[in-house]
């Protein structure tokens, strides 16, 4: 709740208790900028903590994210063609989310069409890492065959940022997450059995293949809608599982998945304040969760030893 | 009916690679049986296609009269139980919560465990001799001992086979004999039916009542005398 205009805690407290009493600028700072800016930061740390965590379950594998298997790329390819293609005269909100979706879906298509063939997860993971590449290298030649105007934006885009949302958009992001994540609740034994690898999983009764289907799409979900609305952000559903398994000491889904979700909204909220005060005019999000994020993970590598899923 | 877990004319191997030509076997309850070849031949493919992990690429196996290819993950679980030889990356989680999560494919509560799953697992830790170990992560202890909680895990499951590839691999003697002790024990108190494979033929003539000697992608029933034959 913390900006460039400041507002005296004591009016923080009746503008969000009784907004009608409040003075009028103040209240539209709050109630239509900073919180949904905070709300909209809290959803992504969450959702991108999550996707990370089950994720890295899935592949048993502690560098895998969002960003690493495509999936962040297919939505930023979706969002590219929207982009660059001048927004078609569509509503933004729908639009963007439609677009990151379609990219991240056609991602996540091939990558389920992949899973069903290759028996063990290295080769996935291996697949999903040379996808981002390749679409990575399609962006490019968007980018450079776009217009300065589209460009603009598309970088602007790019960066990642909490600030371009209104509430539709932080609400459409705060119900995806919770969801998902009562979804995921309900699938923590499976995930659980999942790190003892897909045979042990397959000889306690756990479908492997459904599974792996369905934290695929949930992924999707959750990494399209964030990648849609902030841009693609790095880092965060990369370290913040590794902050949650440092804190518990323990990979089992049933502590983690609450702390870790708490933990993403937590490190989200951070980095953007950050971002939103280092420096005079704000610094972009990615900037922020890569100088924040990277060290995380090169520390509890050398803390660790050995990297744990 | 007498239960059984029947294998017929099974072909077992991955894609278009035949290991295995034409096994056919019953195995009743409360049996113990050792699979014996040299490393390559397909004894683990055998397991693996035996235990549902692996599709067999001709044939059929059943349990109770039911073709376990028709059965879902869970209700095969019911059935047949299996254990790996070894696991690679083994995660935090501790003894009693891998323990437990034998119990996913019989308890009525899938989502969230209950009491008497948790029960269920310490019964077994204690018939495993590793109560010590409950809170123990699996991180934390040695190879021997993670063995023993994989199979305590498969006890959990309360089902009426289970397969083993290579148990003993990483056990001391002590261990060795303390693991096959307790699957004997377990195969007359529970009917337990067991089929290993393992290469130490001292444990496999002490233990197995039959064995399926894998050789030339074929596979032989013999007698428990005839580890001594292959001795000489």
């Amino acid at each position: 709740m913390m900006g460039t205009i400041s507002i005296p805690f004591s009016n923080l407290v009746q503008i969000l208790l009784d907004p009608d009493l409040a003075q009028n600028g103040w209240n539209y700072i709050i109630w239509e900028i900073r919180f949904p800016r905070a709300l909209t930061a809290f959803s992504c740390g969450i959702s991108l903590s999550i996707a990370g965590l089950v994720l890295q379950t899935l592949f048993r594998n502690p560098l895998a994210g969002p960003s690493v298997l495509g999936i962040s790329s297919g939505a930023t390819l979706g969002v590219s063609l929207w982009l660059l293609a001048g927004g078609l005269g569509l509503s933004a909100i729908v639009s963007t989310a439609i677009a990151a979706l379609i990219g991240s879906w056609m991602v996540l298509l091939l990558l389920i069409w992949i899973a069903g063939r290759l028996r063990d997860n290295v080769s996935l993971l291996i697949f999903g890492i040379m996808l981002s590449f390749l679409v990575g290298a399609f962006v490019n030649v968007l980018e450079f065959k776009s217009t300065d105007t589209a460009l603009r934006a598309f970088i602007n885009w790019g960066m990642g940022s909490f600030s371009h949302t209104g509430w539709t958009e932080t609400m459409l992001l705060l119900l995806a997450g919770i969801i998902i994540l009562i979804v995921l609740a309900f699938m923590v034994n499976p995930l659980n059995a999942l790190l003892l690898g897909d045979d042990v999983a397959h000889s306690i009764g756990v479908s492997v293949k459904k599974n792996r289907i369905i934290i695929i799409l949930l992924t999707g979900i959750l990494v399209g809608l964030t990648t849609a609305y902030c841009g693609p952000i790095a880092f965060i559903g990369l370290a913040v599982p590794h902050i949650g398994r440092m804190i518990l000491r323990t990979s089992d889904h049933r502590y983690l998945l609450p702390v870790v979700c708490a933990a993403g909204g937590t490190v989200s909220l951070i980095c953007d304040f950050v971002a939103q005060h280092l420096v005079d005019g704000g610094l972009p999000i990615n900037t922020v969760t890569s100088a924040i994020g990277a060290p995380i993970v090169m520390f509890l590598i050398f803390k660790g030893g050995k990297n744990k899923t | 009916m007498k239960e059984a877990l029947t294998i017929s004319n099974l072909f077992c191997g991955y894609g278009r690679e035949v290991l295995i030509h034409d096994f056919s076997a019953r195995v009743d309850l409360s049996e113990m049986i050792a699979v014996v070849g040299t490393n390559g031949s397909g004894k683990s493919t055998l397991l693996k296609t035996i235990s549902g992990q692996l599709k067999s690429i001709q044939g059929e196996i059943t349990v109770s009269g039911i073709n376990i290819q028709e059965l879902d993950q869970r209700k095969r679980a019911r059935y047949i139980s299996s254990v790996q030889s070894k696991v690679e990356n083994v995660p935090n989680l501790d003894v009693l919560s891998v323990v437990t999560l034998g119990r996913y494919a019989t308890t009525d509560s899938v989502y969230f465990f209950k009491s008497e799953d948790e029960e269920v697992a310490k019964n077994c830790l204690h018939q495993m001799q590793i109560s010590h170990l409950m809170h123990k992560s699996v991180d934390k202890i040695s190879d021997g001992e993670f063995q023993k909680v994989m199979i305590a895990r498969a006890l959990a499951q309360s089902a009426k086979w289970m397969i083993l590839d290579e148990p003993t691999a990483y056990l001391d003697y002590k261990a060795k004999n303390s693991v096959m002790k307790i699957l004997s024990e377990q195969m007359q108190s529970q009917g337990l039916s067991v089929i290993f494979s393992s290469h130490d033929l001292d444990m496999v003539s002490k233990y197995a009542s039959r064995i399926w000697f894998v050789d030339n992608q074929k596979i032989v029933e013999r007698s428990a005398s005839f580890i001594d034959e292959l001795r000489r």
